[in-house]
This record gives structure tokens, sequence and C-alpha cells, in this order.
């Protein structure tokens, strides 16, 4: 079972770290990249960044998970998924898979030198 | 933890870094940022502590000359004994004053550069290298002064001088999760107007006042098979058989120094991503 976290911020794909432990608040599995520390890894960085009694530092990720949260809902945003593992917290329809994107190698054209060159 | 402490937490590269005012890395968003936090949390201490040294050791020179007179009257050797002891602690205080001074960087740093990698940090390919080159000294720094008008007369300033300063301080260029390519610049130019009255009593007094355009341009270049991308207004799209490259840009106009937000740069790169649109074969995948 692979880690329930969403990561990213203009497009939004799943972690595929192997699960820790549960998160005490919402109960998605998480890896330990994904549990704040500030919580003794037992919230995911989603329920701290929510949660007012969690005390962030300076751009850390319960600061950038609080942007992101404050970012799409005063633009209204809606990034991208680029994977679907079938989580309870996702949204199917909000789910807009694209497994191959990832998985394909960015590098294939990566030769070309940079942006409008060729 | 204090600014002294911070400081001495750095390693060798990082207090090159302070020395230089400089940043050129190309290495993952992971080891860009943890090179480029403790600078931040440095220079926050740094900015912090830096006014209150400056008054206090501005107050320490006042009371030991005044200390030193009024101790003349009781005894001479009790004034010079006095007066060293407050010497020296306005000297420290003034040795800290300047040091923090020395180690300060522009807070285009702390205030953009690192809120905007740390918001993208989970975007970038993790994989593949960040590259990035940020200008941490002032953007006032005499090496960025363009030009400098003759002295004219303005209203009830008899005289204003208008300097111009021109500050690409920042560039960067990565890979993202989608395969994407992203570039951007950020460049300010900045007019300095400092202009000079005599007030109703005779006394000289002088403003400084600055105004501020910030320019933002970035590039991405969506992968074709991923993404179909209608330009977002104002942008410039061209390609090749295998990217869509979006060229935008945005002037962001401001009356004081203080950096441009990270969302300047952030609403111009999500603005392509609501014109793009998965294809359909990866729609469907």
């Amino acid at each position: 079972m692979t880690c329930e976290a969403r990561k990213g911020f203009l497009t939004l794909s799943g972690c595929e770290n192997p699960v820790a432990s549960a998160c005490s608040n919402c109960g998605r599995s998480m890896c330990t990249a994904h549990l704040a520390p500030q919580t003794g890894f037992s919230m995911c960085f989603d329920c701290a960044a929510t949660n007012q009694n969690v005390q962030e530092q300076e751009y850390d990720d319960v600061w950038s998970r609080r942007y992101r949260n404050d970012y799409y809902t005063t633009t209204g945003y809606v990034p991208l998924y680029s994977s679907y593992h079938g989580s309870r917290y996702y949204d199917r329809q909000d789910a807009q898979s694209f497994d191959d994107t990832v998985r394909d190698h960015p590098d294939d054209d990566v030769d070309r030198g940079g942006f409008g060159e060729s | 933890m204090n600014v002294v402490q911070a400081w001495r937490s750095l390693n060798a590269e990082q207090k090159q870094i302070l020395v230089e005012k400089r940043i050129d890395a190309s290495r993952s968003v992971d080891e860009l940022l943890a090179l480029m936090k403790p600078l931040a949390a440095c220079d926050t201490m740094a900015d912090k502590v830096r006014t209150k040294l400056g008054c206090s050791f501005a107050l320490a020179i006042v009371v030991t000359v005044a200390a030193f007179f009024v101790l003349t009257n009781v005894s001479f050797a009790v004034a010079v004994i006095g007066g060293l002891a407050l010497l020296a602690i306005a000297g420290t205080l003034g040795f800290f004053y300047f040091w923090t001074k020395k180690i300060d960087v522009s807070n285009n740093f702390r205030e953009f550069a690192v809120p905007v990698l740390s918001v993208f940090r989970e975007d970038f390919d993790a994989t593949r290298p960040v590259h990035i080159q940020v200008d941490l000294s002032s953007p006032t720094h005499k090496s960025k002064l363009q030009s400098e008008s003759a002295p004219y007369k303005h209203g009830v300033y008899h005289k204003v001088i208008d300097s111009m300063y021109h500050d690409p301080w920042m560039a960067a260029e990565a890979v993202l999760v989608d395969g994407t390519k992203l570039s951007w610049t950020v460049t300010d130019s900045i007019r300095e107007r400092k202009k000079t009255k005599r007030n109703a009593r005779g006394k000289y007094k002088t403003k400084t006042k600055y105004s501020k355009k910030t320019n933002i341009e970035v590039t991405l270049g969506l992968r074709k098979k991923t993404y179909d991308v209608a330009a977002p207004a104002e942008a410039e799209l061209s390609g090749d058989e295998k990217r869509s490259v979006v060229k935008v840009e945005r002037q962001v106009r401001s009356e004081s120094l203080d950096p441009v937000v990270p969302r300047a740069l952030i609403d111009l790169i999500t603005d392509v991503y609501r014109n793009a649109s998965l294809t359909k074969k990866e729609a469907g995948a």
C-alpha cells in the first residue's frame, strides 16, 4: 500500500512511498515524508495545515500546505491530478489521470537545448 | 537562537554566499532549500536586531560623551574609567550593528525566492536539478545604478535628484514532474528620488522616495502529448513538434522597495495551466 498524500501545487500527484502510519485526524495512510514533525508524526500535512494549534516554521511543509489551501480557495485554481490511487480521500470526478505522463521520461527531448530553440 | 548562533550554524558555502551576495547553483530543489532556508532564517534574525542595535549604538555614543563631561566634575580618573567602559559598550554595539549590515541580504531572497521554491517544491522533478541565480545585494547597490539626473527644482523642493537602478535579481530553470520545462526571470527597475527642501525654520530636509517596476517573465514548455494548450490573454504561444511553449510577462508597480509578492509569479504560471487541458489520450488513460 502506498502513501495517500497529494503532492504538488501546479499539478497534484500521488506519493508512491510505502505507508508508515495513518493520520490521526483523517485516517489516510501516510509515509513518513508526509507526516508533520510538529505533531509528533501523527498528523498528515493537510490536517496539520488546517489545525490552528500546529505552529509552522518559516516556509516549511505546513506553511506550504496552508499557502496551497489558501491559494486554491481564493483563486479557484483546480490542479490536475497526475495519478489516482483509489484513495477514499480523492474525489473521482476531480481526478484526471495522466499516469503515462509521469512514467514517460521527461528527458526524451532534453537535448534540444531549452525553450523555443528548435 | 540569536543572530550570532544562526550565523555560526551556517556552513562554509552559506557564509561565502553572504560575502559574495550571490547564489548560482544547479541542484535538486531539496538541496537548494537546505542551502537557502538557513540563510533566510539568519537574515530574519539580523533584520530584527539591526534597528535595535543601531539605535542603541547611537544612544551609547551620546551617553558616553555626556557621562564623560559629567564625571569630569567628580574626578578626572573616574571620568576616564567610566568613559572607557561606556566606550567599550558603544564599540561592541557598533561592531554588531555594522556586522549585521554586512551580512544583510536583499529581502527579495527571503520574501520571494525561498517561498516560491517552497511552494513549488513538490512540482519540481526531484531527479532533475533546478538552476537558480539570485542576486542578494541591495536593489540600490551602486553596481546597479544606471543613470543619475542632474539636480533640478520641483515645487517646494529646491533640489531633486533621480537615480535609476536596473536589478535583474532572479532567474531560474527547472523541469516539473509532468515533464514541463519552466523558467522565469525577475527584474526590477527602480527610480530613487531624493528631494531636498528648506522648511520654515530654515532647516534642510531630504526625503527619499522609491518607485519600482518589477518585470516577471515566465516561459513554460508543456509536452504536446500531455496537454492541449491555449494561450492565456497577452501570452505568446509557439513551439515545436514536442512542446507548446508559452511565454507570459507581467509588470508589477510599487511605490516602495518592498519585494514583489510570490503570488505575482505563481499567478502567471497557474494562468498557463488554467489554459491547458489534458489531451484526449491522457484524459482517457
